[in-house]
C-alpha cells in the first residue's frame, strides 16, 4: 500500500501532499507525542487528534509517511507548511481514530 | 459485543471487574487525550487509550462509560487498578498497540 | 443606568456583538394590505395580542403600519370600514435585517415605539422586533457563554453575573487540594455521586460531572490545585461553580479557543493540556460564565438545566 492507495480508499481530505509513491507498511494511533517516537514504526500511518506543531516534528524524526489528523480537526497554517517542508502528507478525517484505524486495517494495512 | 468478546479479540486480560459476559459495548473510542474523550456523549462506549492514570477512571466514571482497554501493553498500577474496582468499571490491558486493538475490534463489527 | 449609557456599555463590551436584527426578530408576521379594511386590522390585532400590524404591497414591501392609536382614532371618528390605507403611518421607522444590536437598541431609545419592522435591502418586511424580541435575545445569548473580566468590571462596576446563591449556602462543598494531577477529578466524582441521589436524569448529571471535572483538572493543572468546588441543585437546575487563587487566566478569548492551551509538553503526556477543557465545558454547559484576569482567581460557574434533554 502507497500513501496514494491510502488516499484514495479513505476519502479523506488532503491538507498537504508528500511523496504520495511512499511505501506505508503499519498503523498506528496514538495521542502521546513521546510514546510515537519510542514505538512507531518508521512508514507508518499515524492516526491522531493532535493538531500542534510538535507532531510534525514527531512524523519527522520517526519517518511516519502519513499523519491522519482525525475527528474533523485541522492544523493551523504555520503547521501545514512546515509538514509541505519536510514532504509529509496530512489527511484530515472527520472519522474518529477508532474509525480511522478500523478501516485502514480492514483495507489489509496490518 | 460482550466484553468477553472483547478479551477474546484482542487477547486481553481482565485486571478489573468481574462477569464479563453481562458487560456489552456498543461502540468504540480510542484516545490518550481525556478531554478528547470528554468531549463524546456516548455512554455504552469502550474506551482504549494508552494512558494508565488515575484520570482514566476518572474519566469514564463521568461519562459512565463501562469499560477501559489499556493498550500498548501498559502496565496498569495498583491504584488505578483498585480505583476502577471501587466505580465498578472494568478494566482489561492487552500488549497490542491502540492501532491493531481498534482494527481488529473494528473488523468485527464493533462501530465507532 | 440610564438606556443611552447601557448601549454605549455595550458598544465598549461587545457583548451580543453576534446579533443582529435578523436574530432578534420573530419572523411569524401577521401584515395586511393597504386596501384591507380597518376593521381586519382591530380583529389581528386583537386576535394575536399585536399592538401594531405592518401594511405590505402585493411583493411584501413595507408601505406602512397600523397601531393601536390610530384604530381608536378610527374607531372614534366610525371609519373602520375605511381601508388601512386612509389611516396607516406611511413613514415608518423600520429596521434592516443586518442592523447591529446596538442600532436596534437606539431605536428603541430615541422612538419610542414598541415595535419596529426588519425589512430586506428590497423594502420586503421579514420580521418584527418588539421589546419582547430584544429581551429574548439577550436571554438566548447569555445561556451560551459569557465571560467577565476586569475590562468588564470597569464598566459595568459591581455587577454581577454569578448565581447570589453561593453567598448563603451551597448544596454541595468540595476543597480542591491536588498536588500534580494524581488526586484530580475525586470532587467531581463525589459530586456525581450527590447530584445521583437528587433524582436528576443521568444524562445531565453526566454533563454537569464532565464539565466540573473539566474545570477540577484546571486548578490541577494551572492553579495549584488548590481552590473549592461547590454545587446548587434545586429546581431542575444544577449550578456548579468551581473558583481558585490564580494566577487567573490573562486572555479568556484565546483560552476559550479549541486546541489553544498553555500547558507544558508534561502535562500534554499525562493526556490533558490539549485545550480541549474550557470548549467541553461550554459545549456541554446551558449557561457559561468565566471571570478571571491576569494575577486573578479563577471563577467558573456553569448552570445544567434538566429539561433541556
Amino acid at each position: 500500500m502507497t500513501v496514494h492507495d491510502v488516499i484514495e480508499s479513505l476519502g479523506a481530505d488532503v491538507a498537504v501532499e508528500g511523496d504520495t509513491t511512499r511505501l506505508v507498511t503499519s498503523g498506528y494511533a496514538c495521542d502521546l507525542l513521546s510514546e510515537v517516537i519510542a514505538k512507531a514504526a518508521p512508514g507508518s500511518v499515524w492516526a491522531t487528534i493532535q493538531t500542534h506543531v510538535n507532531v510534525i516534528a514527531v512524523a519527522a524524526m520517526v519517518g511516519i509517511s502519513i499523519v491522519i489528523v482525525c475527528e474533523g480537526r485541522t492544523c493551523e497554517s504555520d503547521v501545514v507548511e512546515h509538514a509541505a517542508k519536510e514532504h509529509l502528507t496530512i489527511l484530515y478525517s472527520r472519522d474518529s481514530a477508532y474509525t480511522v484505524s478500523g478501516k485502514l486495517y480492514v483495507l489489509g494495512l496490518r | 459485543m460482550k466484553l468477553t468478546e472483547v478479551l477474546e479479540i484482542t487477547g486481553a486480560t481482565c485486571v478489573a471487574g468481574e462477569h464479563l459476559d453481562t458487560v456489552e459495548v456498543n461502540h468504540a473510542f480510542a484516545s490518550d487525550l481525556m478531554s478528547d474523550v470528554l468531549a463524546m456523549s456516548r455512554p455504552d462506549t469502550l474506551l482504549i487509550t494508552g494512558l494508565t492514570t488515575p484520570q482514566t477512571i476518572r474519566t469514564a466514571q463521568m461519562l459512565d462509560l463501562p469499560a477501559i482497554l489499556v493498550v500498548r501493553g501498559k502496565d496498569v498500577p495498583q491504584d488505578v487498578a483498585d480505583l476502577a474496582r471501587t466505580t465498578g468499571i472494568v478494566l482489561l490491558a492487552t500488549h497490542e498497540i491502540m492501532y491493531v486493538a481498534s482494527g481488529k475490534l473494528y473488523a468485527r463489527g464493533l462501530s465507532g | 443606568m440610564p438606556l443611552e449609557q447601557s448601549v454605549e456599555a455595550l458598544r465598549y463590551l461587545g457583548l451580543f456583538s453576534n446579533l443582529d436584527a435578523s436574530s432578534v426578530m420573530s419572523t411569524a408576521v401577521h401584515a395586511l394590505h393597504p386596501e384591507d379594511r380597518v376593521a381586519a386590522a382591530r380583529i389581528l390585532m386583537r386576535e394575536k395580542s399585536i399592538s401594531g400590524v405592518p401594511i405590505v404591497d402585493a411583493d411584501f414591501r413595507l408601505v406602512g403600519l397600523i397601531s393601536v392609536s390610530k384604530i381608536i382614532e378610527a374607531l372614534a371618528d366610525g371609519r373602520l370600514a375605511d381601508s388601512v390605507d386612509s389611516v396607516m403611518t406611511r413613514d415608518v421607522i423600520s429596521l434592516h435585517a443586518h442592523d447591529t444590536f446596538e442600532t436596534i437598541l437606539s431605536c428603541f431609545q430615541r422612538f419610542k415605539f414598541g415595535r419596529f419592522p426588519v425589512v430586506e435591502e428590497d423594502g420586503r418586511l421579514v420580521g418584527m422586533i418588539t421589546d419582547t424580541d430584544v429581551l429574548s435575545a439577550i436571554i438566548r445569548s447569555f445561556y451560551s457563554v459569557y465571560v467577565h473580566d476586569q475590562r468588564r468590571t470597569m464598566t459595568l462596576g459591581s455587577f454581577s453575573a454569578l448565581s447570589k446563591e453561593f453567598e448563603n449556602s451551597a448544596d454541595f462543598v468540595y476543597g480542591i487540594s491536588c498536588t500534580g494531577l494524581e488526586n484530580a477529578g475525586e470532587g467531581s466524582a463525589r459530586l456525581k455521586a450527590f447530584l445521583q441521589t437528587k433524582g436528576f436524569g443521568e444524562s445531565v448529571v453526566r454533563r454537569a460531572s464532565v464539565c466540573a471535572y473539566e474545570a477540577e483538572i484546571n486548578v490541577c493543572i494551572h492553579a495549584g490545585g488548590k481552590g473549592s468546588l461547590r454545587a446548587i441543585a434545586r429546581n431542575g437546575e444544577i449550578i456548579v461553580r468551581v473558583e481558585d487563587e490564580g494566577p487567573g487566566i490573562e486572555n479568556i478569548d484565546l483560552a476559550m479557543k479549541e486546541g489553544w492551551s498553555t500547558a507544558t509538553d508534561a502535562i500534554r503526556e499525562l493526556g490533558f493540556g490539549a485545550g480541549m477543557g474550557l470548549a467541553n465545558i461550554r459545549r456541554f454547559s446551558d449557561h457559561l460564565v468565566i471571570i478571571s484576569g491576569k494575577d486573578k482567581p479563577t471563577k467558573v460557574e456553569m448552570i445544567f438545566l434538566a429539561d433541556k434533554e
